[in-house]
């Protein structure tokens, strides 16, 4: 799988200052990091600029670090059609708040409402709802601290709705 | 059963029997792996109809419940709905281990098997079974209802199950 | 935005026939068309993500033949490439493992296409073509019989290679199955393509255009019949599609007809790259010579101290990639099949996502039935091909 160029990280670099952090690459898989502040202009400039076209949102996912603080990265696949390159943007969520990028990638609909749910990362600008499980759902099963087997959960949570 | 000369003779409970095992109709619904295997037995090779066996879309006209695949708990009171609107008598089938005992899945949202919500006839265990074992099943629930008793003396028809 | 006013209410499923397993559709209808529409999913949610962090690599396999239950072998081929990816073996699989896992992703592929086929004209109304399409389907099955012993879930692929070399009834079997194929191919296009019934149920309708389906995140057949050529074993080539010469159908107009069209001729490519497969596969091993990631064959660890030494390390210990992460992704017959593994170094994925192509495509389907008939909800669910296995994972 084709991702950016060291060349292009650095024009982020140029673009966002220090607010960007390039992560080290892993079997060739450029990820960087940004802060929560910026994330909205930095991924609409990856979406429209000339030598980024990050036309597609790949995946949108969170993994949980239950020792740190902020607790919950997420994570966004991007890849450019046009230009074949992919990018691993980061952006840990501080009060478990995020921006949404529905206006960005509409591809962001259901995939913010499922990490909501799984994790409890809440996505601000946008209304939620869980995806999967139902609406009366207490848990956020994906959160490490959450046993395999589940919590006790009273029958009616599971009512159909 | 015995015919002579054109007289049939045989007790009305054994009829009662033959029709109801001759003409089984299943819903025609599945949530998982094994109802492709469903799929599979209705249709060319398999050729469910030769036992009778005709898929039907509303739970009303049916008489059987072939529970084919994982029972999530969101599942499990629209299942159970279903099989209370389905009329008496009626019988159903756990086809494959998800129904029977929730296989791999035992996790914060599968139900250990069918037999918590609807009671159970025969259970065939595979991941995913043959078509072949959907005959056997079938086999097997039809030498059951030839033992029912359907008529009990007094005039009062019971339940079968 | 001003909601428009519904008369009735209509809920759709989670038990209906044309629905492909249990999805829920509330449809908001004024007359017979529908004004707004909501997708409630979930009710196959197995949990399979939590799962998979509770596995050894190994185990995990099976877990996935179980997500995508009509398409097991491209779902273990995703997850067992990102293992590969993440262990940095990737260069080091045989060549001949390589070939076969194209010839069982390929033939998973048109067995996909195939039930989907079957069960879009069934609910459209051609029952003969449900007929027709399981019977080739079966032939498939055989072959998966064959070969991994398994019919629906294959298990075949290996972190390493694959489970088990091609038997020569499986090669004779095959042959014979790619000589009749085409012709079936041309059968259930004589009932369907130019059948007057099947073009007005599926021209023009449900149309999705090229800037949506990728704003959308949509991928597979359905990117395609929009009009943009991207497919994952062209991009990014796994395996040995690199060295394989086959189109990527593309079409313009983006309705549930194009859908059609580009799975018909996707079957017709992927004979056409089993066929090279044959042709172009070299003898020789078809699993890494690697202890640390594959068990040993059954004769030393039945036979010989080290084999069955070997055997107890991997099964208790298994594989330890080194901290990191990856993402692979693989052309499942319904987009792509993305595996996203954060490994922090044991012997269990930290983290593992499954970029799931029906989830992502069927997303834009409260969108797209607005403005359109009851009837439509029916062809237009169909063509998305969403498995709900894979959903709701």
């Amino acid at each position: 799988m084709l991702y950016v160029k060291k060349e292009l990280l650095q024009v982020l670099k140029k673009e966002f200052k220090d607010r960007v952090r390039e992560l080290p690459v892993f079997r060739g898989e450029s990820t960087v990091e940004v802060d929560k502040e910026i994330l909205l202009p930095f991924m609409g400039f990856l979406k429209h600029d000339e030598r980024f076209k990050m036309d597609m949102l790949v995946d949108l996912t969170a993994v949980d670090y239950p020792g740190r603080k902020p607790r919950f990265v997420v994570v966004y696949h991007l890849r450019s059609i046009p230009l074949k390159h992919n990018l691993r943007v980061k952006c840990w969520a501080e009060n478990d708040e995020v921006p949404t990028v529905i206006e960005l990638w509409r591809a962001a609909d259901w995939l913010e409402r499922e990490v909501y749910e799984m994790f409890g990362v809440r996505f601000t600008g946008r209304e939620l709802r869980k995806l999967l499980l139902p609406q009366k759902y207490p848990y956020y099963p994906l959160r490490k601290d959450f046993p395999l087997e589940g919590k006790e959960t009273p029958c009616e949570v599971w009512d159909w709705e | 059963m015995g015919v002579r000369e054109g007289v049939f003779l045989t007790k009305l409970e054994e009829l009662i029997n033959w029709g109801r095992k001759g003409s089984l109709w299943p819903l025609a619904f599945a949530t998982a792996c094994c109802g492709i295997e469903m799929m599979a037995a209705a249709a060319s090779r398999y050729d469910f109809d030769r036992f009778g066996v005709i898929f039907r879309n509303t739970p009303r006209q049916c008489d059987l419940l072939i529970m084919c695949g994982t029972i999530s708990r969101k599942m499990a009171p629209i299942i159970k709905r279903l099989w209370e609107q389905m009329p008496d008598p009626k019988w159903a089938i756990a086809i494959g281990s998800c129904a029977i005992s929730g296989n791999i899945f035992q996790t914060y949202s599968t139900l250990r098997g069918l037999d918590c919500i609807v009671p159970v006839d025969v259970y065939v265990p595979g991941c995913a079974p043959k078509p072949e074992a959907f005959y056997e099943a079938l086999i097997l629930l039809k030498k059951k209802i030839k033992r029912d008793r359907p008529i009990i003396v007094g005039g009062e028809e019971e339940c079968s199950t | 935005m001003e909601r428009e006013k519904a008369d009735l209410i209509l809920n759709m499923g989670p038990q209906h026939p044309s629905t492909h397993g249990v999805l829920r559709l509330v449809l908001e209808l004024k007359g017979e068309k529908i004004v707004n529409s909501d997708a409630i999913i979930g009710y196959v949610h197995r949990g399979v993500e939590k799962l998979a962090e509770h596995r050894k690599y190994m185990q995990i396999l099976p877990v996935f033949d179980r997500v995508d239950y009509v398409s097991a072998n491209t779902n273990e081929l995703g997850f067992v490439l990102a293992v590969e990816k993440l262990l940095g073996i990737e260069d080091k699989i045989p060549r001949r493992a390589q070939f076969l896992r194209v010839i069982m992703a390929e033939l998973t592929r048109i067995s996909s296409h195939l039930i989907w086929l079957g069960t879009h004209a069934l609910e459209l109304g051609a029952m003969s073509v449900f007929l027709y399409a399981f019977r080739e389907r079966e032939m498939i099955l055989d072959l998966f019989e064959e070969i991994a012993g398994g019919r629906l879930h294959t298990g075949y692929m290996r972190i390493g290679g694959v489970a088990a070399d091609a038997t020569e009834r499986f090669i004779e079997e095959l042959g014979k199955f790619l000589e009749v194929f085409p012709e079936k191919l041309n059968e259930y296009e004589t009932l369907l393509t130019e059948n007057r019934i099947w073009l007005s149920r599926t021209k023009g309708v449900g149309v999705i255009n090229k800037e949506t389906a990728i704003n959308w995140g949509i991928t597979g057949p359905t990117l395609r019949a929009a009009g943009c050529d991207y497919d994952v074993r062209k991009y990014y080539p796994y395996c040995v599609y690199d060295e394989l010469d086959f189109k990527v159908p593309v079409y313009q107009n983006g309705d549930v007809y194009d859908r059609y069209r580009v799975r018909m001729d996707e079957m017709r490519e992927s004979v056409k790259i089993i066929k090279q497969c044959l042709e172009k596969m070299p003898e020789g091993p078809v699993q890494i010579e690697d202890t640390t990631i594959i068990l040993p064959p059954k004769e030393e660890v039945y036979n010989t101290m080290v084999g069955l030494i070997q055997h107890f390390e991997l099964v208790i210990h298994g594989i330890t990639p080194p901290k990191g992460e990856v993402y692979a992704a693989v052309e499942g017959p319904r987009g792509e099949l993305g595996y996203y593994i954060v490994s922090d170094g044991s012997n269990k994925p930290y983290r593992l996502r499954i970029r799931p192509p029906s989830l992502i495509n069927i997303a834009i389907l409260p969108e797209l039935l607005k403005g359109h008939y009851v009837a439509d909800v029916i062809s237009i669910i169909g063509s998305l091909d969403p498995l709900m296995g894979e959903v709701d994972r």
